[in-house]
């Protein structure tokens, strides 16, 4: 233990002091890929697509139908992989580390007292919220940028590199698919985005994070289950989830079709607005 | 600002516009306000639509049907590929000339048809199989097969495209026996200004149907739709048309077709010569010509009703075995069943048998093996057999 | 450090009233409510520059929440608070980057180690450039004595150490004002002095420091001045000196002849009553010493003689005794346990 080793202590003026936003970033990032839960979800979401990989090798050519995964139904081109494992994973797996992140970062920082710290540093509302919302957005991020770059290797160990094949015959070279799959991963992240700014919203009411989590879970599958009722079609343009199945398909098409892929960006984009205005409005009034 | 003002103030304005989004989302497209567009006449129209060559496009065909056939769909749902129609979508690219690229699209796999000057290629994607023709002889092969080529758009026939207005005035002159055709006002269809070309029974058609609307593009004078309104419902019973319709030179890449690599490559010419020279048994053509002797057409315009005898081998009752094994074994259902499930029992002066009745029209079937089908209300099938 | 430099910032005499000296932190008729419970009601204190200033109160007397208040995590349902003579919570940005702050105990990440947690908080504070960091890390886990510990994760750590994880990140920058709620809640008797020591450090340094309690001796131990709150509303504030000595100063004597000693003390024109016990004796005029004396050689047996306590001892008793339930306010003297002996 030693005496206090300050420099001299500043005088206090009227002058606004902020900590530069990249630093809390950097710190929030480093904080979320240093949680072992983050971590675990993310090794899972990585191994995936060599597991459907490896399963097809397997098993061999399944039923091919219309109606069949994409990976089953195009097990010859390499974009399958990929696109398929989306598909899959935004049903659940993918959505649950989002929720997760949107959780953690305020009802979970919450519940262990740790959000006062940078309330009183200070850190202004506004700021944590924009920090907090790239620091799920990185999640996103690199949840589907990682079973992105192992599906996509998957699938051009399996099918070779001159296998990036479309549902409509034709062959593409590698830039063209890796562009596609860019997209894709464009396109999941911004899904994804919106499912963390709801899990943001409720995170600002709430010291559970795991309320967040199963209440974000939860909407998601009530979501999904209303749009199997077609008596309920003038709901299931509301619904988040609405096209996530169909949409990764689009990707493999020649042209792209992009309307499926438009109209669900700009659902996820509405769901982005109305979950941060409710998560700004609830966090400036909070009690810290 | 105090904090809960503008608290409100974010949460009141990011809602708003979110909603408001997604509100957006569930307007369908083509639902704005009727367009202006010059008055034209029924006949011009037709005339016009006759003449017109469509210019390089590119556009997504959706179908739907509210058909309410009481038989369960098939188990996907979405009901129209389980009639045979085959697809809910499908996106069509057009060089002007003589390439064209359909895409017919089901959740996970596609149906490719790429035409051009020499070949036609079809690929499935699900079966990863390619079929190749030489553009000349899908003609040949067509007739030769005696069946019905791949889907195709409608060729131009030269002979028939000699006077456009006569051929015009024809249509018109015998629709105009059984139908009041009008151009009924405009519309927006895939975001283009539309005629809406009208064919509604005259008072005497003893028919389910309200009318049958043709939406024709204003400035191409291409059909972009089309809609089957019955009765008692402003929701089309049937309907085909564009969603997307872009006028636009397309990407030369979309009329060349190659194989992918381990793509099954199946020498169409091949088979449809084998299929050709293969003559059907004397059984088989002896069937087809009892079958197609005893179709009939009674009555004409809106009241058309086909009736005809069930093939032998399709029993209308167990009571009625010819000797054939069962050909419906191993499901579940026979068509016994289905007409027990799904039909209604009748008798009258036609005899006695099933009646199956949906939106579009009503079946008939009795026990002795006759049908009837129409787009007609029960009572015309039943005066149609009993004649 | 230079310490020759920090004699300008040093306190002047604690003769000088509360008033007379620049205030850091200010509420004014603050009130706080949260939905039908009243946390604090009316709340007006004054902290004085330079001054360790103990907020002594049981618990849920309201102590946490004036702090809350003060740092702009609370925004108050009536009233005014200013640190540096600045509105809070509004003023934030300007006034917190100088305040060091432990409230409600030490929150961090258990999967972390206590370094990264210190790193994450000081990743920021606005007056901390990013190179120095590290260093400020380091010198703060140094200051606590959790070098050793600092790279074991905070799941590890007991309850001593957490709390001074809590304190490192109070002092990671040189700050004006240190906020330090129950900091030695946990600690163990060295801990306690250790806490003790940096509230000196500070003090000599001219940092002002707002510590709370709800124990007088730790009070007594380290402050200049004391607020004393119960039930959301201030009982008593001031300096400590002054507080300790409010009051008349009494001996109590616990002696079976009670009659008898009252008779010898007035003979000699002391001051005396009688009590259940024994006797009061009034120390006004007479010191200690001198009334023994007086007893003893008038024949009286003493089993016991104690100070009775002074006004905020007796005010602060009162006050933790009625926190729990709802007794009576009008407690008898001696149903207590005596703090101190003359």
């Amino acid at each position: 233990m030693t005496a206090i080793a300050w420099d001299e202590t500043p005088e206090v003026t009227d002058r606004r002091h902020r900590a530069p936003l990249s630093r809390l970033v950097l710190a929030e990032v480093r904080w979320i890929f240093r949680r072992p839960r983050t971590l675990v979800v993310l090794a899972l979401l990585a191994i995936f697509p060599p597991i459907i990989g490896i399963s097809i090798v397997l098993a061999g050519p399944g039923e091919a139908s219309g109606e069949a995964p994409l990976f089953v139904a195009a097990a010859t081109s390499a974009l399958s992989i990929p696109l398929g494992s989306f598909m899959m994973l935004m049903s659940l797996f993918l959505p649950l580390a989002v929720a997760m992140a949107g959780a953690d970062a305020i009802a979970g920082e919450q519940s262990v007292g740790a959000l006062r710290g940078w309330l009183v540093a200070p850190v202004s509302r506004g700021r944590l919220l924009a920090v907090k919302v790239f620091g799920v957005l990185a999640v996103a991020l690199v949840a589907a940028g990682l079973v992105a770059l192992t599906g996509l290797t998957t699938g051009l160990i399996l099918n070779g590199m001159d296998g990036i094949i479309t549902l409509s015959g034709t062959t593409l070279g590698f830039a063209d698919g890796l562009g596609r799959i860019g997209l894709a991963v464009a396109w999941v992240t911004l899904q994804l985005l919106a499912v963390g700014a709801v899990a943001l919203a409720i995170s600002t009411t709430t010291e559970h994070p795991m309320l967040v989590v199963a209440l974000v879970l939860g909407g998601l599958i009530v979501s999904q289950v209303l749009s199997v009722f077609d008596s309920l079609s003038w709901l299931h343009p509301f619904l988040l989830p609405e096209g996530w199945v169909a949409a990764m398909p689009q990707l493999m098409r020649d042209p792209v079709s992009l309307d499926l892929l438009g109209e669900g960006a700009l659902r996820a984009a509405c769901y982005v607005v109305i979950g941060l205005s409710l998560a700004y409005a609830r966090i400036v009034t909070r009690d810290g | 600002m105090q904090p809960r003002t503008k608290g409100l103030v974010a949460a009141l304005t990011g809602t708003a516009l979110g909603v408001g989004g997604l509100v957006m989302l569930t307007v369908p497209a083509g639902a704005d306000d009727a367009p202006v567009l010059p008055e034209i006449s029924a006949q011009e129209l037709v005339r016009t639509a006759l003449q017109a060559d469509p210019p390089a496009f590119a556009g997504k065909v959706v179908m739907q049907q509210n058909l309410g056939l009481p038989v369960p769909t098939g188990g996907d749902g979405s009901g129209a590929a389980s009639f045979g129609l085959g697809f809910e979508s499908a996106r069509i690219f057009h060089d002007g000339d003589e390439g064209v690229r359909i895409a017919i699209q089901d959740l996970s796999a596609e149906f490719t048809l790429v035409r051009n000057a020499d070949e036609l290629w079809t690929y499935d994607s699900a079966e990863n199989t390619a079929t190749r023709l030489d553009t000349d002889d899908v003609e040949a092969a067509r007739e030769q097969a005696g069946k019905p080529g791949p889907r195709r758009i409608p060729s131009r026939q030269p002979a028939e495209m000699a006077d456009p207005a006569k051929v015009a005035q024809a249509i018109v002159d015998r629709l105009s026996e059984t139908s009041t055709i009008t151009v009924d006002g405009t519309a927006m269809v895939a975001d283009r200004p539309a005629y809406e070309l009208v064919l509604t029974p005259k008072p005497t058609e003893r028919t389910v149907l309200r009318e049958v609307k043709v939406a024709v593009d204003a400035e191409t004078r291409l059909p972009l739709r089309f809609e089957v309104m019955g009765n008692g419902s402003t929701e089309p019973i049937f309907s085909l048309g564009f969603t997307e319709f872009t006028v636009g030179a397309q990407p030369e890449r979309l009329f060349e077709f190659t194989p992918p690599k381990d793509a099954k490559i199946v020498d169409a010419q091949k088979a449809l010569k084998e299929r050709a020279d293969m003559a059907p048994s004397p059984q088989e053509q002896e069937a087809m010509q009892r079958f197609g002797s005893a179709l009939d057409v009674v009555g004409d315009g809106w009241d058309t009703v086909l009736t005809g005898k069930v093939p032998q081998d399709v029993p209308a009752e167990r009571a009625h075995p010819d000797g054939e094994s069962d050909r419906w074994d191993g499901d579940a259902e026979s068509p016994q069943d289905l007409l027990d499930g799904y039909g209604k029992r009748i008798t009258g002066a036609f005899g006695a048998g099933y009646v199956i009745t949906s939106n579009a029209g009503s079946a008939l079937i009795t026990d002795d093996g006759r049908f009837a089908v129409g787009a007609v209300p029960v009572q015309v099938l039943e005066q149609a057999l009993a004649k | 450090m230079a310490r020759d430099e920090l004699a300008r910032t040093v306190p002047a005499p604690a003769t000088a009233g509360a008033g007379a000296r620049p205030v850091v932190a200010r509420t004014k008729g603050v009130r706080k409510v949260y939905r039908s419970t009243i946390a604090v009601d009316g709340v007006d204190l004054e902290v004085p520059e330079g001054a360790v200033v103990g907020m002594l109160g049981p618990n849920g007397s309201g102590k946490t929440t004036t702090i809350r208040m003060l740092l702009g995590l609370v925004r108050p349902t009536e009233g005014e608070v200013e640190l540096f003579g600045q509105p809070m919570p509004e003023s934030a940005e300007s006034t917190l980057p100088h305040v060091g702050a432990l409230v409600e105990g030490p929150g961090f990440h258990p999967f972390l180690s206590g370094r990264d947690n210190l790193l994450r908080f000081a990743a920021a504070e606005p007056l901390l450039p990013s190179a120095k960091i590290t260093a400020a890390v380091t010198n703060a886990l140094e200051l606590v004595g959790l070098t050793a510990a600092a790279d074991r994760r905070y799941r590890g750590y007991s309850l001593g150490m957490k709390q001074r994880l809590g304190l490192a990140a109070a002092l990671l920058v040189p700050r004006k004002l240190v906020v330090l709620d129950e900091p030695t809640n946990g600690l163990d008797p060295a801990g306690t002095r250790e806490v003790r020591r940096i509230i000196a450090e500070l003090h000599a340094r001219g940092t002002t420091v707002l510590v709370s309690s709800h124990l007088l001796s730790e009070v007594e131990a380290t402050c200049t001045h004391v607020i004393v709150l119960s039930k959301g509303t201030v009982v008593a504030q001031g300096e400590l000196s002054e507080l300790l000595e409010a009051g008349n100063p009494t001996l109590e004597v616990v002696t079976p002849d009670a009659t008898q000693a009252v008779e010898a003390l007035r003979a000699n024109r002391i001051p005396a009553r009688l009590a259940p016990d024994g006797i009061l004796v009034d120390l006004v005029t007479t010191p200690a010493p001198r009334v023994i004396e007086t007893l003893v050689q008038a024949g009286v047996s003493v089993y016991e003689a104690r100070r009775k306590r002074t006004g905020l001892e007796d005010l602060f008793a009162r006050l933790t005794e009625t926190q729990s339930d709802d007794l009576p306010t009008d407690l008898h003297l001696n149903d207590v346990d005596h703090v101190g002996v003359a």
